[in-house]
């Protein structure tokens, strides 16, 4: 172990040389940076990854049960399991997804799930990610740098093989291809996972498009090559969220989008990955009723916890809320990327009276979560052992079967007061260890 | 039921050629338990391919692409509408009308509309006439104060509008009531361009009047498309380029000419 801290320094300037990078907004303009990876590996023990997979498949199989109920029959409303108006009035549902049935009947094929685990070693779900989930290429990457630094250390360990994920990625576009090549469409050079899109590309033999590569003809997607020469799309791994992806269809000012796109997937002829429409189903709101979703629809107990949250929207929840603001933590249903997250306990009185009125104004905005104690994580910094918060990012993959990747990405926050770990805010990613035995 | 018909054409003229462009249009009025639609002709100029495809909502939506130089773009259709004189329509009810859309939320000036008013009938339909009196009795008909992005709290604010602000105005009233809406697009008999209006579902059946006139529809109305609001109702949408790499903009100039008459 000493050996793969000693090279963590290298292992980064590595990464900064294949471009590793994060791109970020910062007031209006385009920043990127580097990564960090901190070389102390995250270890879940073969015991601990049974669970939390046998966990996190029946999750991800619930979501994409109430995905398909939603944009078809909507039993789960009717039969008073999730009330109408969370769903209807949730900026995720798109009406434009209304009865169309994607292939497979896949809403979500790539699901990344965010778990914690708490001092006592519970694990809890703190969000569902079924629009596009990035993250999966850092710990890749890290990993094959980390195998050549030093490759003793893989064999001593026991440490489960991650390079799987590519073929995974492959399986799951291929299950859906409906005639046609895979493509990765990416909103450009500017966007913060840029990296990421052309790394998954070239490792699961995908085309990279940008969004003037792809163009819909006669109902069907096409890739223009070389030469004009035009090949059929069959799926479409696309990484540019769901208002910019066909200006015909939702917002018409997009210019990283297909024109009508959606016809060709309405119509049948190609697969869009993951489906439109998804963001009714990861809505911080709907968390709340994920483990009544997996009783509902598959009728078991839920494997894995959520978080203990409270909608406001209930009386007898706001209450609660309004009483113990002081230390629960306040998320905007809508934002993501760790923004829109605050935490009672760092408030003034002043705030907390504001944020009871805003509470109070606006119910369906927000919901309440108890603060778990996490299990904080070590980091080097600056040679220094030190103990960081972080959590897990899970990515599972539904494909003729449903996958949990055996490693995922570990991100921390390097600020020693912060809960937030988002790669946005300047958090870093350690690498993710699953144990054989 | 009555015999009409109705022709729509529309021509866009550009200043400068454009290639590369993809559009979809929605443009083909249905059957439904009101109205009878046959012998559809229909030209669109120029394209290269053209297909259909039925949106979410049932409409045909014409969709295609023309990557050639092109400065004017046109299309046109007709056909005849056998329609019944009566302003119901049957059809199921999605929950997503009952809730506020992009351009139907309510605001300040809106909730003031709503709080002032007394509207004393309890059957939807009737409570939705009396919400289109009180409309058309407060609002003004005036064209350009408004344009297609105005909001109906926007409009209610202004006191001032056309068809789109008048049928978004009384959606977002009628919702508010708990009384589900949905905005329509169509033709009216005598109007020279396309028309807007409103539907109310009673808990059956769905039901048209047209606050803009404050009048129940009848077999002068021959119904195009629906949605939640204007931006659901877009007839044509269009995406092109200028050949090579020139930061430029297009400008364009529309006739359009709807008619529609008796047979």
């Amino acid at each position: 172990m000493k050996d793969i801290i000693a090279h963590g320094d290298n292992i980064n300037v590595l990464l900064a040389r294949y471009g590793v990078k994060f791109g970020i907004y910062k007031n209006g303009t385009f920043h990127e940076q580097l990564f960090p990876f901190d070389p102390i590996p995250r270890i879940i023990p073969a015991n601990d990854f049974e669970y939390l997979e046998r966990g996190l498949k029946q999750r991800v199989d619930a979501l994409n049960l109430f995905l398909a109920d939603i944009y078809g029959a909507k039993k789960i409303i009717q039969d008073g399991i999730v009330p109408e108006d969370f769903v209807f009035s949730s900026s995720g549902y798109l009406p434009e997804c209304e009865g169309i049935t994607p292939p497979a009947g896949i809403y979500s094929h790539i699901s990344g799930i965010d778990l914690v685990q708490a001092k006592d070693g519970t694990w809890y779900v703190l969000e569902d990610n079924l629009r596009i989930p990035s993250g999966a290429s850092y710990p890749l990457i890290a990993r094959a740098l980390s195998r050549k630094a030093s490759p003793d250390v893989f064999r001593r360990y026991a440490v489960r093989d991650n390079r799987d994920y590519a073929n995974m990625l492959r399986e799951t576009m291929d299950n859906v291809n409906l005639g046609g090549i895979n493509v990765i469409l990416t909103p450009g050079r500017y966007n913060a996972a840029f990296f990421e899109h052309s790394y998954l590309a070239e490792k699961t033999d995908s085309v990279l498009a940008m969004p003037n590569d792809l163009f819909v003809q006669d109902c069907k997607l096409y890739y223009r090559g070389d030469h004009g020469k035009k090949q059929r799309v069959g799926a479409v791994y696309r990484r540019q969220s769901d208002e910019f992806l066909d200006p015909c269809t939702f917002r018409s000012d997009s210019v990283i989008g297909v024109p009508n796109l959606m016809a060709a997937y309405r119509a049948g002829n190609v697969a869009i990955i993951n489906a439109p429409g998804n963001g009714v189903a990861d809505d911080k709101g709907i968390y709340y009723f994920v483990p009544k979703m997996i009783r509902y629809y598959l009728g078991e107990e839920p494997i894995l916890n959520n978080a203990p949250t409270y909608l406001p929207m209930y009386e007898e929840d706001k209450k609660i809320v309004l009483e113990n603001l002081d230390h629960l933590v306040i998320k905007d249903v809508a934002e993501a990327g760790g923004y829109g997250v605050v935490f009672g306990d760092k408030m003034s009185e002043q705030e907390l009276a504001d944020w009871r009125a805003l509470i109070e104004r606006e119910p369906r905005r927000f919901i309440a979560q108890e603060v778990i104690d996490f299990r904080d994580l070590e980091i080097m910094d600056e040679g220094k052992r030190v103990m960081r918060k972080a959590d897990l990012r899970a990515f599972v993959l539904s494909g003729a079967e449903t996958k949990v990747w055996a490693s995922g990405l570990t991100r921390f926050s390097r600020n020693p007061d912060s809960f937030i770990v988002n790669s946005s805010q300047g958090g870093g990613f350690k690498d993710t260890w699953v144990l054989s035995r | 039921m009555r015999k009409l018909y109705f022709s729509h054409c529309k021509k866009l003229e550009f200043d400068t050629p454009i290639i590369s462009h993809s559009f979809s249009l929605r443009l083909v009025p249905t059957t439904d338990s009101r109205q009878i639609i046959c012998d559809l002709k229909k030209d669109v100029t120029p394209t290269e391919h053209l297909s259909a495809v039925t949106d979410e909502w049932g409409t045909t939506m014409w969709i295609g692409d023309c990557y050639y130089e092109h400065d004017t773009f046109s299309y046109s259709v007709s056909g005849i509408a056998w329609v019944k004189d009566t302003p119901y329509i049957e059809g199921p009810l999605h929950p997503i009308y009952r809730y506020p859309s992009e351009l139907t939320h309510p605001g300040k000036a809106i909730e003031a509309i709503y709080a002032g008013a007394e509207i004393t009938s309890v059957d939807p339909v009737t409570r939705a006439q009396e919400w289109m009196h009180l409309l058309y009795n407060t609002m003004t008909y005036e064209k350009g104060v408004t344009n297609v992005h105005t909001t109906a709290e926007e409009a209610a604010a202004l006191g001032k509008g056309v068809c789109q602000d008048y049928t978004q105005l009384m959606i977002a009233l009628c919702r508010r009531d708990g009384i589900p809406a949905r905005y329509v697009v169509g033709y009216l008999y005598g109007e020279g361009e396309t028309h807007a209006w409103i539907e109310i579902f009673d808990g059956k059946r769905w039901c048209g009047l047209d606050p803009t006139n404050n009048c129940m529809i009848n077999s002068d109305y021959i119904c195009l498309t629906r949605g939640r609001d204007y931006n659901d109702c877009i007839l044509d949408k269009g995406f092109f380029r200028i050949p090579g790499y020139e930061l430029h903009t297009v400008s364009q100039k529309q006739t359009v000419n709807v008619t529609v008459r008796d047979l």
